[in-house]
């Protein structure tokens, strides 16, 4: 069936099921693939995307449940100026190493300044608490958003 | 071929649960890992599936003198972030993390009825109760009645989970502590609630140890009479029966749901 | 540039905004995907396959299209690409079934029907050690326990079970026919190792076949020997459909299936005189699966380190691996220290305990210094600063400063971690060869080592442009290509700053002298220092070029209702020679530290009945943002003068030394043994109950 969403700030129109995952069209009819598959099962994060403005886990959303919507995936967020603070966070901080959950945390970061003006490191802990890295031991990420804390960075 | 409809109103959705017995997906946080077979494969559904989350008039908190009416498509983040009191907004916070509490809804939780379901103990506690909407009809049942064991209600196939009644109470103070097996975005393998009013009125549920949540209104009554920790203790042990797992022992849940609930209502008595 | 200059890492950018394409992100014309049939039993005869009628768009790749031989290359050839009349545990591969749709392909793989004649597995070491079935067992020792004079012994077993490498990134790799060469594309650590597999079982020539490593989103170890299997499937796929082929496993045939740390038992007995240790006897087993892979490697990591940083005047060492129907075990960060080191510190923990003495000053009196023998009868060539390590210790901890709390637990440990392979395997074995290219402006870094998230494009580039005094964007990391890099060995040991790097040292030297000219190619091989004197055959003499040394306290709080723990501090004191660049030796440490708590504190994997219990997400937990305990770091400059600007390895150390001081913290917390890692509320919960 015909499925109607928008992607990237475009109007898109695909043909597809109901029951096929967000994660799956993104990747695979676009061709976006910063948005990866980390557990499938919602525990990771490294399928962030943003729905309406909501930070999900596109591995769990049907095709259903995006209808109409607009999805926002870290290749058109990349190129917002929102983001370039955060990824100048990142470099500087050392929070990157394999790299395979970063667009994700990315993502998740600047959800957390949505919610908080200048997170606390508690904050950033829940804030961050569906997100795993299993390299970098997360010191550094939380260094990257005390960055953006210092700098007065905020939520537009 | 399995067929897939999205209604978007509550009768729509009423009329196509009356035709074929159906999967129902919400949030689907649960459905599409249960359904799944390979990465980029289709999920694997045995009946038709009916998407309900773009049915509107099921996403919204109301209110009235005495109750508080929560559409069954609420998430959690919703009811985190609502007006609602403290002991319910805290525990909908503590729930899997924040991308997962923007698309579970509270009612797909109840529905799903997960031993380790984290609202129900909750919900419970509250006396909340739910109305299931057919095209025959509704009915608003006690949630302790719609719930028959792990993973099993009285929704017949036809039927719709709509909205969750909470009623009011003048409660002054709760506990409310999740354990897993890490600080964060884990299931639980026991939880207690408990929500009072001094020692005037109170409910306390435990959560992830037996098949359903556990609460005793008998026991409830006779602590507020009695102020009795050792007998309530005594109560509650008697009808623990947790299980060995992949999560945890009997032997743990058991003994941190009761050294929780007595460490905490020694502090409340001690306050009195 | 200077080796003490700040850098920011230089392949982030893509990782961030997503640019970057892992292999399973990448585009092939006409890609088709594999999914593997697997065994459901532990052990059996296959006596028939029955497969669905033949449908256009399926293909089955399966034992009869491997054209020359049906084994998988490692230390031995032991393991079947895919499993012919036999299996030996749950999830052998059978066969691919390969396909351009994929809801065709699963439909197609549910519809198969495997009949076996079932066999009686072996799922314990200890059912294994009655029937028999020891793969391989080494045995040395120092001194002797003959006549040996003691007052009591002292008599603990530990026990670890699986670990899983968890990288974010699945395993996944790509076969397909390019220019009639048989390529494969992967997530791996160890391209040449891909490609001498390839070569084997194949029969073919360096030059048709090729080995592309792909950007590679961790791996721990996990992906040392196992993509030797994967690839090998889908090049025979390509081979036979002339299409490429992409096998990328789900999440949970990832944790179920794949190689993750070996399950061990120690024994440990210690023999005390006087309140002082006389003789220590060690004896350790792993479970290594049906096959032996890395495990024997693993096994010498862990016997050779089995004395960590004491001499004792008499050690005996046993070590044993056994064969088993559980699924087979391998690399992972720290590759066998974890186990040995984990049972030794918490014994040296718990005699110290036993002998009501402070644990750090216990130690003291064993700690090795430079020109004492090692446990293999080796000597230690370096400067050794583990009293000094100790106290710095003492003092970032503030220890002398500590107030009594309630339900607060402190523990240490000190960890030796030889760098690069054991004994004379980096010269007999690996014969790493670098090559270092100039052409015009820019100097070309041509070596098999991958960059899997380590920060080794950063760090090798860093060396070269510090012995060049040139900037580092002036220097190049080519991603390893087997048809255009020379082969300087696997991504392992933690051996890459180290032994690769010094290589890449020595080439910038004497590239320096040609600056001028236009096209340079300057070749380096590896020569085993004169210093290491090793008999394999005996396990004698020097078992690592060098040491790098930790040494860490753990401060945990257990909850009295609860039982849980919080670990809120890790204090580490390192030797790694010297960082090459600060940053990315505390990215190694604290991504270290963490995995090591996950190991002793969380990560629980069981198997029953030869099936993991623990394969997914959901129910393996490593730790999130909110289990970070603060991690204060410090290390000390001790180079080693083989070493790039005196650089030692870092990579594995840094895990290794985490349990044993947090199970040793937790028993502090609460007076009571456990000898069993993870430390889960519910084991603490047991201990308690016990009186």
């Amino acid at each position: 069936m015909k499925i109607d969403f928008i992607l990237n700030g475009n109007a898109v129109s695909i043909e597809s099921t109901y029951t096929r995952r967000l994660l799956d069209v993104i990747r695979e009819d676009f061709d976006l693939t910063g948005t990866k598959e980390g557990c499938a099962e919602g525990e990771c994060g490294a399928c962030l995307v943003f729905m309406d403005d909501l930070l999900v886990n596109s591995c769990m959303v049907p095709m259903a449940n995006a209808v109409g919507k607009s999805v926002v995936t870290i290749e058109s967020f990349a190129q917002t100026e929102a983001y370039k603070s955060i990824e100048n966070a990142f470099m500087s901080s050392g929070a990157v190493q394999c790299g395979y959950c970063t667009p994700g945390m990315v993502m998740a970061v600047y959800e957390l300044f949505k919610k908080y003006d200048a997170p606390t490191l508690q904050q950033v802990k829940e804030g961050l608490s569906g997100n795993l890295c299993r390299c970098t031991g997360y010191q550094m990420i939380f260094e990257a958003v005390a960055m953006l804390v210092k700098e007065g960075y905020r939520y537009d | 071929m399995i067929n897939s409809y999205r209604p978007t109103t509550v009768e729509e959705a009423l009329q196509l649960i009356h035709q074929k017995r159906c999967h129902i997906f919400a949030g689907g946080t649960d459905l599409m890992i249960r359904k799944r077979q390979w990465q980029g494969a289709e999920r694997k559904f045995t009946q038709p599936v009916v998407f309900i989350n773009g049915i509107d008039s099921l996403k919204n908190i109301e209110e009235t003198d005495t109750h508080y009416i929560i559409g069954a498509l609420v998430t959690q983040t919703e009811m985190a972030e609502s007006h609602l009191p403290e002991y319910i907004r805290v525990p909908y916070a503590q729930m899997s993390h924040p991308a997962i509490r923007n698309i579970a809804t509270v009612g797909g939780n109840i529905v799903n009825a997960a031993s380790v379901a984290d609202s129900i103990p909750i919900l419970l506690a509250l006396d909340a109760e739910v109305t299931l909407q057919s095209v025959e009809g509704e009915r608003t049942i006690p949630l302790g009645a719609f719930i028959l064991g792990k993973y099993k209600t009285v929704r017949k196939d036809n039927e719709l989970l709509t909205y969750i009644h909470i009623p009011k109470k003048n409660y002054n103070a709760y506990y409310y502590k999740k354990i897993g097996q890490r600080k964060a975005s884990i299931l639980s393998k026991v939880s207690v609630f408990i929500v009072h009013h001094k020692l005037d009125e109170i409910a306390i549920t435990i959560g992830a140890v037996n098949p359903m949540v556990i609460r005793s209104v008998q026991l409830e009554k006779q602590f507020i009479k009695d102020h009795s920790i050792p007998d309530l203790i005594q109560g509650f042990k008697a009808i623990l029966s947790g299980v060995n797992d992949k999560r945890s022992t009997k032997d743990y849940r058991e003994t941190v749901a009761i050294n929780m609930i007595k460490t905490y209502l020694e502090g409340v008595i001690n306050e009195l | 540039m200077k080796i003490t200059d700040h850098v920011k890492r230089l392949d982030v950018k893509e990782k961030i905004n997503g640019s970057l394409r892992y292999i399973e992100d990448m585009r092939f014309d006409d890609l088709h995907y594999a999914r593997t049939l697997r065994s459901t039993i532990p052990k059996g005869k296959i006596i028939s396959i029955e497969y669905p009628p033949p449908e256009k768009g399926i293909t089955i790749v399966d034992a009869s299209d491997v054209c020359h031989k049906n084994e998988v290359a490692m230390i031995l050839k032991d393991m079947p690409i895919f499993a012919e009349d036999t299996v030996n545990y749950i999830g052998e591969p059978i066969s691919l079934i390969v396909g351009k749709d994929k809801n065709q392909i699963i439909s197609f793989i549910n519809k198969i029907k495997v009949n076996y004649e079932i066999f009686e597995p072996t799922l314990t070491m200890e059912d294994s050690q009655s029937k028999g079935d020891i793969l391989t067992e080494h045995t040395f020792s120092l001194g002797s326990f003959e006549n040996l004079e003691y007052d009591e012994r002292f008599e603990r077993t530990y026990e670890t079970g699986y670990q899983e490498q968890l990288y974010m990134e699945k395993q996944g790799v790509v076969g397909a026919m390019e220019d009639g060469v048989v390529t494969v594309y992967g997530s791996m650590q160890c391209p040449y190792y891909v490609l001498n597999a390839l070569k084997y079982a194949l029969n073919k020539e360096a030059h048709e076949v090729r080995v592309i490593q792909a950007p590679t989103g961790g791996a721990f170890g996990g992906k040392e020997e196992y993509p030797s299997l994967l690839a090998l499937q889908v090049a025979v796929a390509t081979m036979k459909l002339n299409k490429p082929v992409r096998l990328v496993f789900d999440r949970r045939e990832d944790m179920a299936f794949t190689t993750k740390r070996h399950p061990s038992k120690s024994y440990i007995k210690t023999y005390i005189k006087d309140k002082k240790i006389v003789g220590m006897d060690y004896e350790i087993h792993l479970d290594a699966g049906p096959y032996l892979g890395l495990s024997d490697v693993v096994l010498q990591r862990a016997i050779f380190t089995m004395n960590g940083c004491y001499g004792f005047e008499n050690s005996r060492v046993n070590g044993k691996t056994f064969k088993t129907n559980n699924v087979f075990t391998g690399a992972f960060r720290g590759f066998g220290a974890p186990q040995s080191m984990y049972a030794l510190e918490l014994h040296m923990n718990q005699l110290a305990n036993y002998l009501n003495v402070d644990p750090i000053e216990f130690r003291k009196d064993y700690f090795v210094h430079k020109g004492e023998t090692t446990s293999t009868g080796g000597i230690f060539n370096e400067d050794i600063y583990l009293e000094e390590m100790a106290d710095a210790l003492i003092a970032l901890s503030q220890m002398h400063h500590r107030k009594e709390e309630k339900h607060i637990g402190y523990g240490v440990s000190f960890i030796p971690h030889g760098g690069g392979f054991t004994g004379d395997g980096e010269a007999v074995h690996i014969k790493a060869e670098v090559h270092l290219k100039k052409v015009k402006e820019n100097i070309y870094i041509l070596i098999s080592n991958v960059e899997m998230g380590q920060g080794a494009i950063t760090a090798l580039s860093k060396i070269v442009a510090s012995v060049l005094d040139i900037d580092i964007e002036r220097v190049l990391y080519a991603i390893p290509d087997t048809f255009k890099v020379p082969d300087s060995g696997p991504t392992v040991a933690s051996r890459t700053t180290m032994v690769v790097g010094g290589l890449l040292a020595k080439a910038a030297e004497k590239m320096k002298a040609r600056m001028d000219e236009e096209e340079v190619l300057i070749v380096e091989h590896f020569k085993q220092p004169d210093y290491v004197v090793w008999n394999q055959e005996k396990l004698h003499g020097n078992a690592y070029m060098a040491y790098s040394w930790s040494a860490i306290m753990a401060r945990v709080h257990v909850d009295p209702v609860t039982y849980e723990v919080t670990c809120t501090d890790i204090y580490g004191v390192y030797d790694v020679g010297i960082p090459i660049d600060e940053k990315l030796l505390l990215g190694q440490i604290h991504g270290g530290v963490i995995q090591g708590l996950g190991y002793g504190m969380l990560e629980r994997m069981t198997s029953e009945g030869g099936q993991i219990q623990h394969h997914s997400f959901s129910n393996y937990v490593i730790p999130t943002t909110e289990d970070i305990p603060n991690i204060h770091a410090k290390w000390i400059e001790n180079r080693f003068v083989d070493g790039p600007f005196g650089a030692k390895s870092v990579g594995e150390l840094t895990l290794v030394g985490v349990a044993p001081a947090i199970a040793s913290a937790i028993e502090d917390a609460i007076k009571k043994e456990i000898h069993s890692i993870p430390v889960t509320p519910e084991k603490i919960l047991e201990a308690i109950h016990e009186n």
